[in-house]
């Protein structure tokens, strides 16, 4: 069940396509730039493979220009003992 | 806990990651775009119900401002405070996480006391009684001088503020010592030597106005990482030149515009022959060296520490300019070329830069010039640098020692938890005493005026039998003590006691008589000082777990019960103010005035000197500071006002790779784990980036053995051995016939290994040079 977070940056001009792409797709929540061309994507999917056939469609997503990898996070309990 | 807990619990872990997770792709958006705005809508719901308040950062010693996500009494997010001059919003990975650590599930909740061999869970009431009435009995038993304090530079100011007024004011004894002796003392001993004075005369602004910044021995890329991007960022806007002056490849030197590799120990050489070249090409800033410096020497030859009792005193004298420059004459390029292995034209182009009079540049060390058998003379050497050219306590000219742990400065330094210090001065002036004295209402000799053990000799005291009784708070020497086995097996002898203060079970909680939990970092209220002279104050968040107790509040408790009580007449709701009322008047005047409470609390830090509400950037000079006097520098921490140039020559290492033992072993740390590993190898996150140790091989080395990453070396000294996985070419490459090995893992502990030998003046032993020899295991 990972998360993860990306910055996504659209084609010129394809940014509105692109956003209401992603808006509507479910496992992700995206936050617009308010004055670039940029959007941060947060993806929450019900497991790896569901994870990696949102990726694999994200990125042959025709609008994109390309995104960065931020932040991943497995959501098994974090709290561990000594090692 | 039941199904509907459950799905609460964990929806709310899920709603903290992905707070995390868009708070880390903001923050990297603002990195990469400054200009980047977002609605307040993502920015509200990636934050959702949160309340945030400030602290600086549990970690390392750069003392980034962080903003803490509070909800439903938890602490839950974290993200850069972007008020914070220090980090400007942004965090490095332990940073962002660094929350997680105070919720491992083998989190220390209740006291536990040692009963034939078996923990037994006891009350803080009972467990605070038997520690005071155990000090009690080894005092009357075995005097004031068998009991002993070690601390950390991860106590806050306050708490050891609290150690340092209840072992010289209470017991009666200079049996405190901090972990901070392991990685800032050379630091100390280099600046008092030079300057009189300890802690850097430039701060991180430097970082905005240099040219240049030569890194000596300082992998800032993994242990300053915040800094370093600092660094990058100028790059980018400026065009600075980055140098990474070091034995081993790192992400630092891939960074850097150059990266020059030399032989361990001949740093010395290499400072020397640097100025050699200043002094013969006329690049020395001689109006600046006439005003405002005079030149010295000391003994040579100062042996190494590693015999017990070891005593050592230096004794300067004057020298004038024409000697110094004749025993410069020992380390021509060409000559430091053939200790060093650092090209002459490296060594001129190094020298060239420190020369050119309109390049302002900054110089970085940590553990490299510190860690060293010779740290005090590295420390002197590297300012010798900085004042022969006069670029320093100016914008932008800044020789900078780094801390590695966030209140190493604050607490250990300026606190004085050290055996020869006090909050103000040293216990060896009968004046700093008499200071003491008055503020702490203590006849003057209840303070002793002899310094007892530094750390290493504590431990050697411990296993000798002189010391009977050890407390130790917020650190971990079973795993940072150089030489270990010898310090493991006193400390377990038959009739030592041994109290362990800490939030998780370590190799010390092992070793212990009596384990107290410790509220940690935002579960009480404290503050943090930073590498530049920064004061941090950080509220109480949370709850402590259990039955936890700030370590202050522990010391506290104890003193009361040994009749102490006089000596903390305060309240558990109003005692961190009042300490700091109280602290606040050891420093007194214009050289080292602190914000006063209200202040630190209404802001993300403080410098200090802070005069007439004004912070100080730049020290010793009447432009920045106002204790300087006259039109520019005044090196006021000197009689004559004079910073002094040193003549230190090189001397070898004690132990150096032979036919037997042929490689060179340093040690060290990773970006992902806190020193030990005790917090940061709780967070699932950290730990699957590293999950364990390893030792790092060169390229060739490898070949020559036929090892690939993963395959199992067993590395040996004359002191231990261990089997470690082998990493060929990854994270860092040392050179030809060395060997790395990082120490955050205790199943793998290097220090078994390290030899523990000291610089002499400075105390601080030297974890990054001893021989070894390895086979694939």
């Amino acid at each position: 069940m990972p998360i993860k977070s990306f910055l996504v940056f659209p084609h010129s001009g394809k940014e509105t396509m692109l956003f209401n792409t992603l808006a509507s797709q479910n496992n992700c929540e995206v936050f617009p730039a308010e004055n670039m061309s940029v959007f941060v994507l947060v993806t929450d999917t019900p497991s790896d493979q569901d994870d990696e056939v949102f990726l694999r469609n994200l990125q042959a997503e025709e609008n994109l220009h390309h995104i960065n990898f931020i932040s991943g996070f497995i959501t098994e309990p974090y709290e561990q003992g000594r090692v | 806990m039941n199904r509907e807990e459950y799905n609460i619990e964990t929806q709310s872990r899920r709603s903290f990651i992905k707070h995390m997770a868009a708070a880390s792709a903001i923050t990297a958006a603002t990195t990469m775009l400054p200009e980047v705005t977002f609605a307040k809508r993502a920015v509200t719901s990636t934050s959702g119900e949160l309340t945030w308040k400030k602290s600086p950062c549990r970690f390392c010693g750069v003392g980034c401002g962080l903003l803490i996500g509070l909800q439903g009494g938890k602490a839950v997010a974290v993200k850069g405070d972007p008020s914070s001059s220090v980090n400007k919003g942004l965090c490095c990975v332990k940073g962002y996480h660094s929350v997680m650590a105070l919720y491992g599930k083998d989190r220390l909740r209740k006291p536990l006391v040692k009963r034939n061999g078996k923990w037994v869970e006891v009350t803080m009431q009972e467990a605070l009684d038997l520690v005071a009435s155990k000090m009690k009995e080894t005092i009357a038993k075995s005097g004031k001088d068998s009991v002993s304090i070690y601390g950390s530079g991860q106590w806050t100011i306050p708490d050891g503020y609290v150690a340092s007024k209840f072992m010289k004011a209470g017991i009666g004894s200079n049996n405190i010592e901090a972990n901070a002796r392991l990685c800032m003392s050379s630091a100390v001993t280099g600046l008092m030597t030079s300057f009189g004075l300890d802690e850097p005369m430039g701060c991180y602004e430097d970082i905005d106005h240099a040219d240049v910044f030569i890194l000596w021995g300082n992998n800032m890329a993994e242990m300053h990482p915040v800094l370093f991007s600092r660094l990058l960022d100028q790059r980018l806007k400026r065009g600075c030149t980055i140098i990474d002056l070091s034995t081993r490849t790192t992400r630092t030197s891939l960074a850097a515009d150059k990266s020059i590799l030399f032989n361990p120990q001949s740093d010395l050489a290499i400072a020397n022959s640097i100025c050699y070249e200043l002094v013969h090409n006329d690049w020395v800033n001689k109006s600046f060296v006439q005003k405002h410096c005079v030149f010295k020497k000391g003994k040579t030859n100062i042996g190494y520490g590693l015999e017990d009792k070891f005593q050592f005193t230096d004794e300067p004298s004057g020298i004038d300019f024409d000697e110094y420059r004749m025993f410069l004459d020992d380390y021509t390029p060409s000559k430091a070329e053939k200790f060093s292995g650092v090209s002459v034209k490296d060594i001129i182009y190094l020298a060239s830069l420190y020369g050119n009079p309109n390049k302002k540049i900054m110089s970085f060390w940590c553990m490299g010039p510190n860690q060293h058998t010779r740290g005090t003379w590295m420390n002197n050497l590297i300012y010798n640098i900085h004042l022969l050219t006069g670029k320093i306590s100016t914008p932008g000219n800044s020789p900078f020692s780094l801390t590695g742990q966030p209140s190493a400065c604050g607490t250990v330094r300026e606190v004085g938890t050290l055996t020869h210090l006090l909050p103000h001065g040293t216990v060896t002036n009968e004046e700093d005493r008499k200071h003491a004295a008055e503020i702490w209402k203590v006849p003057v000799e209840k303070i002793p005026a002899k310094p007892t053990y530094h750390t290493v000799e504590m431990f050697r005291a411990l296993d000798r039998g002189e010391i009977k009784f050890m407390w130790i708070q917020v650190t971990n020497p079973m795993v940072t003590m150089p030489n270990l086995k010898r310090y493991r097996n006193g400390a377990k002898k038959e009739d030592r006691f041994i109290v362990v203060s800490d939030v998780y079970p370590t190799p010390t909680t092992d070793i212990a008589d009596v384990i107290l939990p410790s509220s940690m970092w935002i579960e009480r209220e404290g503050m943090f000082g930073n590498s530049e002279r920064r004061t941090q104050h950080f509220e109480k968040m949370i709850e402590p777990q259990g039955e936890c107790m700030s370590d202050g509040w522990q010391i506290i408790e104890v003193a009361r019960r040994m009749g102490h009580g006089n000596l903390f007449p305060w309240t558990k709701e109003n005692h961190i103010e009042e300490i700091w009322k109280e602290y606040s008047r050891f420093h007194e005047g214009n050289k080292h005035a602190i914000a006063p409470y209200e202040v630190l609390k209404a802001n993300p830090g403080i410098q200090w000197p802070y005069v007439n509400g004004k912070e100080t950037k730049w020290r010793y000079h009447s432009k920045y500071d106002p204790a300087a006097k006259g039109e520019s520098f005044d090196f006021y921490g000197k009689p004559d006002g004079k910073a002094w140039i040193w003549q230190r020559p090189y001397e070898p290492a004690p132990e150096v790779p032979d036919v037997e033992y042929p490689f060179w072993l340093n040690t060290g740390r990773v970006l992902e784990h806190w020193h030990t590993g005790s917090m940061t190898r709780r967070i699932s996150v950290l730990h699957q980036a590293v999950p364990h140790s390893y030792v790092e091989l060169n390229t060739q080395d490898a070949a020559e053995m036929n090892v690939r990453t993963g395959d199992k070396i067993k590395l040996m000294s004359r002191r231990g051995e261990i089997i470690l996985p082998a990493s060929v070419n990854e994270r860092g490459q040392p050179a030809k016939g060395q060997v790395f090995v990082p120490f955050f893992d205790e199943s793998m502990l290097i220090n078994e290994l390290t030899l523990d030998s000291f610089c002499p003046i400075s105390r601080q032993p030297d974890y990054k040079k001893c021989a070894v020899k390895m086979m694939k295991a």
